[in-house]
């Protein structure tokens, strides 16, 4: 199936669907960065107060 | 945010976006991943070069002379990807301290405008602030606004093949 949808976000441009990129998805693409954001969380969690 | 940016596309789940910066110095392929952090429970915002054989350069400095509409592409892909998953922060920073300032600095020139839509935190000292301009933090959290203006549902012009 494909799929070829466009997403406009609210005041935003439209953003079109390209499944291609789906081989992507569930791989960790910038490791280094999302350890980075690890270490940085835990140092420093995010305060619940400020999730929704 | 109506700024000048790239086409950009998205996979399916929104998590993985698309665009090429073309420039005088050619065309590079552009890719950001919207990672979850379990065990912060925030999604991990990152872009980098994608290069030919596959892989990804965060590093690399295309000097394109569009870091401006660059940036605002990576915006919009925010709006975006918090329409599909609005309740969840999004945590950046820079590969380095340049970035990292760049990041602040364009926070800081649209402020007001980013602010209608989300709540933005920085990190200093190891703690998180409401963002202010001229202030050195490194790390950022952006959290989507309830009910903030733009907080509607994603209009969607589907066009499927099946």
């Amino acid at each position: 199936m494909k799929k070829n949808k466009e997403i406009t976000p609210k005041n935003g441009r439209s953003i079109a669907i390209d499944t291609e990129l789906n081989k992507f998805s569930g791989k960790v693409l910038f490791k280094n960065k999302v350890d980075l954001a690890k270490n940085i969380l835990a140092q420093s969690p995010v305060p619940k107060e400020l999730r929704a | 945010m109506n700024f000048d940016q790239y086409n950009a596309t998205s996979s399916s789940e929104h998590t993985e976006y698309h665009f090429t910066s073309t420039g005088p110095k050619g065309d590079f392929p552009k890719i950001i991943q919207y990672t979850y952090v379990e065990e912060a429970q925030v999604y991990n915002l990152a872009f980098g070069l994608l290069r030919e054989d596959g892989g990804i350069d965060d590093k690399y400095r295309t000097a394109n002379g569009d870091t401006e509409k660059i940036l605002a592409t990576v915006g919009n892909t925010v709006l975006s990807f918090t329409e599909k998953y609005p309740d969840i922060p999004v945590f950046a920073t820079g590969s380095d301290a340049i970035r990292t300032r760049l990041y602040r600095r364009m926070l800081s020139l649209y402020k007001d405008e980013i602010q209608k839509t989300f709540s933005v935190y920085g990190r200093k000292d190891g703690v998180w602030h409401e963002f202010e301009i001229n202030i050195a933090y490194d790390a950022f959290l952006v959290i989507r606004r309830k009910g903030g203006k733009f907080d509607t549902e994603l209009k969607t012009s589907a066009n499927e093949e099946e």
